[in-house]
């Protein structure tokens, strides 16, 4: 999706429900990623990503486009001030997802997908060795697909320090990773 | 907040590397390997380990949204102002007019004019009453609107003056700069819900149709009057058996109705009435009547000598309506005044009055024999169709002991029909029932299933006794986990019981369920 073609289609969406499709077909897997991700369990996750998208349909139309990017900037606020907000009332703090509730793996999953689902929970599982401001980060770039610019936008922070975290942040999964002899190659998972 | 935020040249070549290896196209991996093997290969598995939803829910939340779209673009774009009732054509009188908003998308991003134009009657204006009264008005109406972050503002003043002689006189200042994002609009209103231009728009009929009895009138009434100048009545003097109605022409401009929840309301005077009520549905497109949701005051039916009062209906308007009709409805002899009808959108704090029409089981009536119905347990017992037993002229199907009864007979049907329309519904299920020499018991009931069937719950009333036809009604929840239901009567004991009419329809949540 291009800038032109997704700032008209934020215009056109308030109304056109073809547009809306469009935007909610693009930004769902990625949002949905992020809040699960954050918050753990699939129903919270559910509940938090329906909220979010319950919003922008509210708000869309005092929305205004500023630049690129700045609908998912907007989106992803959303859901971070969501999850946030999850955390306050579940007086918690951003729990790390387990490896165990990741992974789920359905009964009739080939090898390969199992081995890759293993593979993903187990980088899950790194990413939540990270300070979970670094967490934020990565899981904004990796599962949200949003630029530094937008994953500052999100956060309130300097892009500079988004590109830091992210630096820092894939740095330690490589040392770990290598450290723990899981080859980060994985030929037959991708292939 | 900034710690190491000093990027070195790895750092920039490390970000470059992500960059490319996220340059990803609808969620599909780039195949290729950047220059740093071994973070392009990270990058692309922290990508693939990204949680990812059911297909189920991403589906269910994707229709609520769109539902809740559509909703909210008829909310913003209704139309913004409108002619002031008991307008006089020719006077010198000024009104608002606003463009139609319909939330189409060429009007996207377009501002809204509300301009000043001399007081003509045309077809797109509704009526909205302001009071009716003889004497001089001022009427001043400012409408703030909420605003987007800081940006748009819009006042929009009108300021009305009625003078008996030329009743309304409108001056107008408003002029829309921004997106009408927040913009509440009252509901559009049908013409001449206050009898005012005779009965335009109103049709008098009967059951009797063009050969009406003698004793029977209708049209407007200028002596007996809620408001203004007429109203309208209906009068019935005649012992014949009759239903009078007068209705308005249907509403068929409704995409400012649609997913909204509409109370009606009417002033109605009652003299000597053996059975008034009001009525208003919500129809679906196609030939025919085709109803989706509707009220007829069910359970409130005006009846004897009253003197103007308010009443009102309230139903939710589904998206697939295509004309919604209202009107009043006398049956029997005596005499009844209808006035000042109006329109107006609440919000889901109000409780609907009305119910929601669900598709129904096949053969419910019995009008295929038992075809979807089983028989099935104990011994001793019979079941069939009764064409000499009838209800409402129609015929129905009984269970009947026949010998030396072990447990119960059972006449059930198995429900296949759309579920998905009764999901999270509160549900009323209505049905005649007759019982002659029950000794222990005959059940009305309805029994819901989960998946692998699972019990959700049995609903049940029981009958004993010898009882004429009786309207049975049992309300209860339809799960968002079912996957079906069952219903009928079973019989324990000596004894027959009939069954008939059996109807299922959505009502409002604050209809009490059965224990």
């Amino acid at each position: 999706m291009n800038l032109e073609d997704e700032q008209a289609l934020v215009e056109q969406a308030q109304h056109d429900p073809q547009a809306f499709r469009q935007l909610y077909a693009f930004y769902f897997p990625k949002l949905y990623a992020y809040v699960r991700y954050r918050v753990g369990k699939r129903q919270d996750a559910k509940d938090l990503v329906g909220e979010t998208f319950l919003r922008v349909v509210t708000e869309l139309g005092k929305f205004r486009w500023r630049a690129d990017g700045s609908f998912a900037a907007w989106l992803f606020r959303i859901a971070h001030n969501l999850v946030s907000n999850f955390f306050r009332q579940q007086q918690r703090v951003g729990k790390n997802v387990t490896w165990e509730e990741m992974g789920e793996i359905p009964d009739n999953t080939l090898l390969l997908e199992e081995l890759a689902v293993q593979q993903s929970a187990y980088i899950l599982k790194l990413v939540g060795t990270l300070s979970v401001r670094r967490q934020e980060v990565i899981t904004l770039k990796f599962f949200g697909g949003l630029k530094n610019r937008e994953i500052a936008q999100v956060l309130g922070l300097d892009e500079r320090t988004v590109a830091s975290h992210l630096c820092r942040g894939l740095e330690d999964l490589q040392r770990k990773l290598l450290a723990e002899g899981q080859g980060i190659e994985m030929p037959h998972l991708l292939e | 907040m900034n710690e190491g935020n000093d990027l070195t040249a790895q750092d920039k070549e490390m970000l470059q590397i992500t960059e490319r290896n996220l340059s990803l196209k609808d969620g599909m991996l780039d195949q290729s390997e950047g220059e740093d093997d071994r973070l392009g290969s990270l990058c692309k598995q922290l990508v693939m380990a990204a949680p990812q939803a059911d297909k189920d829910f991403r589906a269910e939340l994707e229709a609520r949204l769109l539902t809740r779209l559509e909703a909210s673009s008829i909310n913003r774009y209704g139309v913004v102002a409108r002619e002031v009732s008991g307008a006089v054509a020719g006077s010198s009188a000024r009104l608002v007019k606003s463009r139609a908003w319909d939330g189409s998308k060429q009007q996207v991003g377009k501002k809204i004019e509300v301009l000043e134009l001399p007081l003509e009657p045309e077809e797109d204006l509704v009526a909205v009453p302001l009071g009716g009264g003889r004497r001089w008005r001022i009427l001043t109406l400012a409408a703030s609107v909420v605003l987007a972050v800081g940006v748009l503002t819009m006042l929009l003043l009108v300021t009305v003056s009625h003078a008996p002689e030329n009743r309304v006189s409108t001056s107008v200042v408003a002029r829309v700069t921004t997106m009408p994002t927040t913009i509440k609009a009252d509901l559009p209103q049908p013409s001449n819900l206050d009898f005012e231009k005779g009965m335009e728009g109103w049709n008098f009929n009967s059951n009797f149709g063009n050969t009406p009895p003698p004793g029977l009138e209708g049209g407007i009434d200028q002596a007996v009057v809620h408001s203004g100048a007429t109203s309208g009545f209906i009068k019935v003097q005649t012992n014949v058996n009759i239903m009078a109605f007068l209705d308005h022409t249907p509403i068929t401009e409704v995409v400012a109705y649609k997913g909204k929840r509409v109370r009606l309301s009417a002033y109605v005077k009652t003299q000597g009435a053996e059975g008034v009520n009001l009525w208003l549905q919500a129809d679906g497109s196609g030939k025919g009547f085709n109803p989706l949701a509707y009220d007829v005051m069910r359970g409130r039916v005006i009846v004897g000598t009253s003197d103007w009062k308010k009443y009102e209906l309230v139903i939710d308007i589904p998206l697939e309506t295509a004309s919604i009709g209202f009107g009043i409805i006398l049956t029997g002899q005596g005499a009844a005044w209808l006035d000042d009808v109006r329109f107006e959108a609440v919000d889901t704090s109000v409780a609907t009055t009305g119910v929601t029409v669900l598709p129904q089981p096949s053969n419910s009536g019995f009008g295929d024999a038992l075809q979807g119905w089983d028989c099935c347990g104990g011994s001793g017992y019979a079941a069939g169709i009764d064409n000499g037993v009838r209800n409402n002229g129609n015929v129905s199907a009984y269970v009947k002991a026949v010998g030396r009864t072990v447990g119960f007979g059972n006449l059930m049907h198995g429900a296949v029909t759309d579920i998905e329309a009764y999901k999270g519904k509160r549900v009323r299920m209505s049905a005649y029932v007759k019982t002659q020499g029950v000794e222990q018991k005959a059940s009305l009931y309805v029994n819901i299933d989960g998946p692998n069937y699972k019990d959700l719950g049995l609903v049940a009333q029981e009958i004993s006794g010898t009882n004429d036809w009786k309207l049975y009604e049992m309300v209860f929840d339809m799960p968002a986990e079912a996957v079906n239901f069952s219903f009928g009567v079973n019989l324990s004991g000596n004894g027959q019981v009939w069954l008939n009419g059996v109807h299922f329809e959505g009502v409002d949540k604050t209809v009490p369920l059965t224990r």
